[in-house]
């Protein structure tokens, strides 16, 4: 199982939008973002990246929803694929085994 | 949903910028995100320090995904639009005449007068390149300027000069003269009137002429020696050997003997 290689910024933004669970959309991802990670992130660096996976295969989108508050644009709702989830857990699975792997030390917080 | 009217819109410029550059089926809702969040911003903060956030963003957002395609025009390449080309080219030609006579012939006589200074620099460059000494022969010159201001310049100066300057100045090598000067020169029964040239014995090692016959620093050690080229030894002594022979100068009898030839 070849899970395709993504960045770190990539990898959470993967993982926020699957915590929205449909309703991931820019300023949504920014806000969980800045929410669990503490990132101060900027639209275009969200958009972009958001972008780049769909074009990867790891999210959909599709239009919908337009509110006065965006001055009645409609808004893009991004969803993860089934290449994204394996995405996801091959890079979860890399870093857990590899977690696994370090000789117990003396330093408690890296085990 | 209904809301209150925007106190503050989003600054105007900044969107002109966004439609600028931004892809034409991503524009909506990446403005829509931008206006809401600006909206919420508006909420918790300074209008001031929102529109900022704002402008930050704006800029930010000019990324490879989110640019424009720029039309990746196709490069012209080979040879097919070039009937075209030569087809307009010479229609407009023919259209402008005089223009284009103009134009031409002055290209015409810019490259002509280029191409032969060209030629008459490297044949004036290509004389005696063989002197292996070149780079140190010096030609002493006199340079005057006469009443009206034009400056000329001479080589021809006393005789004295060549050896007094050789033994005054330590970084003077060697000296030598050159004298031109007509004769009749005769053998037996051969009289022709000769051009000659007088000079001094250090000629020979100065400049890298090759000898045929003899060495440099046996000819000339004598003011009667002589050294001649190999057409007019043979035409004074046929196919004998001209060496040490004998011709005579002038119409006295004057003998300078034939040494080192050629």
């Amino acid at each position: 199982m070849k899970g395709r290689h993504i960045g770190e910024f990539e990898e959470l933004v993967l993982l926020a939008v699957c915590i929205l669970d449909g309703d991931a959309y820019g300023v949504m991802v920014r806000k969980q973002l800045e929410k669990h990670a503490g990132r101060f992130v900027t639209l275009g660096a969200i958009h972009a990246t958001l972008y780049r996976l769909q074009d990867k295969g790891l999210l959909t989108s599709s239009l919908g929803g337009a509110t006065e508050t965006r001055g009645g644009r409609r808004r893009r709702l991004f969803r993860i694929t089934n290449t994204g989830l394996e995405a996801l857990r091959a890079g979860r699975d890399v870093r857990e085994k590899m977690w696994s792997l370090i000789p117990p030390m003396l330093d408690p917080r890296l085990t | 949903m209904r809301h209150p009217p925007d106190p503050r819109p989003s600054p105007w410029l900044a969107n002109r910028l966004l439609e600028a550059f931004c892809r034409r089926d991503l524009y909506e809702e990446v403005r829509g995100d931008l206006e809401e969040v600006y909206q919420d911003r508006l909420t918790r903060m300074q209008p001031s320090w929102a529109r900022l956030l704002y402008w930050l963003e704006v800029v930010f957002f000019f990324r490879v995904h989110v640019r424009r395609r720029t039309i990746a025009y196709e490069q012209a390449r080979g040879p097919i639009m070039w009937k075209n080309y030569t087809k307009v080219a010479l229609r407009t030609m023919r259209r402008h005449a005089i223009y284009t006579s103009i134009n031409v012939s002055g290209l015409a006589l810019g490259i002509a007068c280029c191409i032969l200074i060209m030629v008459f620099v490297r044949h004036e460059w290509s004389y005696d390149t063989f002197h292996e000494k070149a780079d140190r022969l010096y030609r002493v010159v006199v340079s005057k300027k006469d009443r009206a201001g034009v400056r000329t310049r001479t080589a021809s100066m006393p005789a004295p000069l060549a050896p007094a300057l050789t033994e005054e100045y330590p970084g003077i090598v060697q000296s030598v003269r050159f004298m031109e000067g007509r004769a009749v020169v005769q053998h037996g029964d051969l009289v022709f009137r000769e051009e000659l040239l007088f000079t001094d014995a250090s000629v020979l090692e100065m400049f890298s002429f090759p000898l045929l016959q003899g060495s440099p620093s046996e000819a000339l050690t004598d003011l009667h020696a002589v050294v001649l080229t190999a057409s007019m030894a043979e035409k004074y002594f046929g196919t004998d050997d001209p060496m040490g022979r004998v011709l005579q100068i002038g119409v006295d009898a004057d003998r300078p003997q034939l040494r080192i030839t050629r």
